[in-house]
C-alpha cells in the first residue's frame, strides 16, 4: 500500500500512539518518509518516527534507526535505542554498540536494556563492562558521600577551635 | 511555581460588580450591601507572576469588590477610594480564553463589572462605563480538582500556559483546577521514563517508582510528572498504579497534552473528533481551540472520586 508523507505525519500525531497497529497499517512503504522525519526539526515526531521504523522491522528499517542513532537530539537517540530492540540482531548490534557509549545517561540506559540475547561478542563485552561500571559506580559514589559527610564535622570543629 | 485559585467571588445583581463572597457583603453602590442572589461561584487566579491574562487586579477590603490596581484607586461605595491593603494580586483572562464573557473594567471606579445586563450602579455616579475596556472573562465553577506538578525536565511550553489552558477547558465543565504545588525532582534515571505500552491499569517499575514521589499530594489529588521523554515515545501517558492518580507529560508535549492526560486520569477515553480535548488523533491537530468536552465526558469527570464539590 502506498503512503504519503501527510499520512505518515498524521499517524505519528496521537498523544499515545499505538505503535504495533500503526506499524502494521503503514508497513515498509512508510520507511522513506520516516527517515525524512527523523532528519527533520520536529524532535517529537522524529523520536516517534525512529521507534515506529524499528517496529516495522526487518533489514529495511535499519537505515532509519541508524540515522536516528546519529541524531544530535538525545530523545531521538533514545528512541533509536528502544527501536533497536525490534531489529534483527545483525542490525541492532551496530546501533547499540554506538549508543551504549553515548554521553547521555538516558540513551545509555535504554541502549543497555535493548541489547538482544544474541548480541555480538563486541557488544556483549561493552554491555558487560558498562554493567560492571554501573554496579561499582553506585557503591563508590556512596562511599565518597560518606567520607565527605564524615569530614564535615571535623572541619567545623577545627574552625570552632580557631 | 504554582499559582493559586480563589473561589467564592460573586456577581452583584444590584451594582453588576464582582465581589468576594467569602466575607460579609460590603457596601454596594446600588444601595445597602452586595448580594450574591442569582450568582454563580467565580474562580479567580491569584498570586501568579506569570499566568496568562492581566495581573494587578485587587480586592478592596472596604467594599469587597474587585478593582484594577494598575491605575490610581477609584471611588469606593464604602467611602473614599478603593484600597489594596491586604489584597492578593489577581490575574484575569483578557481578550481571549474561555469563561463567561461580558466582563468589563469601569474607567470611572476601576471596578470589574458585568456588561450584558445593564450598566449597574457605579460608586462614581450613574452607571458603569466600558469605554476603553478590554474584554474580560470569568470562570464559573461548581467542582474542583487539585493538581500537583513534579518537574524532572521543564516542558517547552511553560507550565503556566499548560495550566491556564487546562483551567479554561475544564471550566466549560464547571470544574476548577487548583494548582496545589510544584516541586523539582532530581531523578535523572527516570527522566526518560519507561512506560511500556501505556495501558491503563498496567504500569512499569519505573512508573511505580516515579509516581511514588508524592510530597504534598493528597489521596484524591493528581500528580503530573514532567519528564524529558517516555520510552517508547509518547506525548504523555496517564497509566498509573492504583491509588496514585498520576500522569507523565514529556518536554515536547503540545499545549493541550497536560489537560488531555489529566482527562484520562479522570476516566476519559479517546474520541475521533479533533474539536475535542480527548481526540485520539493528536492534540496538535485540535482544530477549534479551546477544545471541547461533551456532556458524557463532563458526567464522567464529575463522577470521578478526584472531583469534589465546592
Amino acid at each position: 500500500m502506498a503512503v504519503d508523507m501527510e499520512q505518515v505525519k498524521a499517524a505519528l500525531s496521537p498523544e499515545e500512539l499505538d505503535y504495533p497497529r500503526t506499524a502494521k497499517q503503514l508497513g515498509a512503504a512508510a520507511l522513506p518518509h520516516l527517515e525524512k522525519i527523523i532528519g527533520g526539526s520536529d524532535t517529537s515526531l522524529a523520536a516517534k518516527a525512529a521507534y515506529l521504523a524499528g517496529l516495522i522491522g526487518g533489514a529495511d528499517s535499519a537505515p532509519a534507526v541508524a540515522k536516528a542513532a546519529r541524531s544530535s537530539q538525545a530523545t531521538v537517540r533514545i528512541a533509536a535505542a528502544a527501536a533497536a530492540a525490534h531489529l534483527p540482531a545483525e542490525h541492532s548490534d551496530a546501533v547499540l554498540l554506538q549508543l551504549v557509549d553515548d554521553a547521555d545517561l538516558g540513551v545509555q540506559k535504554v541502549a543497555l536494556r535493548s541489547a538482544p540475547a544474541t548480541m555480538s561478542d563486541a557488544l556483549r563485552s561493552r554491555v558487560s563492562a558498562l554493567s560492571r561500571e554501573l554496579t561499582t559506580a553506585a557503591p563508590k559514589a556512596k562511599a565518597k558521600a560518606k567520607v565527605k559527610k564524615a569530614a564535615k564535622p571535623a572541619r567545623k570543629a577545627k574552625k570552632r577551635k580557631k | 511555581m504554582a499559582w493559586g485559585t480563589q473561589r467564592n467571588w460573586r456577581w452583584c445583581s444590584k451594582c453588576q460588580g464582582l465581589w468576594f463572597g467569602g466575607n460579609p457583603a460590603g457596601p454596594c453602590a446600588g444601595g445597602g450591601v452586595h448580594t450574591k442572589v442569582g450568582s454563580g461561584n467565580y474562580s479567580l487566579v491569584h498570586q501568579a507572576t506569570s499566568a496568562p491574562g492581566q495581573a494587578n487586579w485587587r480586592w478592596c477590603s472596604k467594599c469587597q469588590g474587585l478593582w484594577f490596581g494598575g491605575n490610581p484607586a477609584g471611588p469606593c461605595p464604602a467611602g473614599g477610594n478603593h484600597t489594596k491593603a491586604g489584597s492578593g494580586n489577581y490575574t484575569i483572562a483578557h481578550q481571549s480564553g474561555a469563561g463567561q464573557q461580558g466582563w468589563r473594567w469601569c474607567s470611572k471606579c476601576q471596578g470589574m463589572w458585568f456588561s450584558l445586563n445593564n450598566t449597574g450602579k457605579c460608586p462614581a455616579g450613574g452607571g458603569h462605563s466600558q469605554v476603553g475596556s478590554g474584554s474580560y472573562r470569568q470562570l464559573i465553577v461548581t467542582q474542583r480538582i487539585r493538581v500537583h506538578t513534579k518537574i524532572l525536565t521543564a516542558p517547552n511550553i511553560s507550565i503556566d500556559t499548560l495550566m491556564q489552558n487546562m483551567r479554561e477547558v475544564y471550566a466549560t465543565a464547571a470544574i476548577d483546577v487548583e494548582w496545589a504545588s510544584t516541586e523539582n525532582l532530581n531523578l535523572p534515571a527516570l527522566n526518560d521514563l519507561d512506560v511500556g505500552a501505556c495501558v491503563m491499569g498496567s504500569t512499569t517499575a519505573e512508573q511505580n517508582t516515579l509516581f511514588s514521589n508524592r510530597n504534598n499530594v493528597g489521596v484524591n489529588d493528581i500528580a503530573v510528572y514532567f519528564v524529558r521523554s517516555t520510552v517508547p515515545p509518547y506525548n504523555g501517558c496517564a497509566a498509573h498504579p492504583a491509588g496514585k492518580p498520576s500522569a507523565a507529560v514529556v518536554q515536547t508535549s503540545t499545549q493541550w497534552t497536560y489537560a488531555h492526560e489529566v482527562g484520562h486520569v479522570l476516566g476519559l477515553f479517546h474520541v475521533n473528533n479533533n474539536d475535542q480535548l480527548m481526540t485520539g488523533n493528536g492534540t496538535s491537530n485540535i482544530t477549534n481551540p479551546p477544545p471541547d468536552l461533551v456532556g458524557s465526558e463532563v458526567t464522567t469527570m464529575t463522577n470521578s472520586a478526584l472531583t469534589t464539590n465546592v
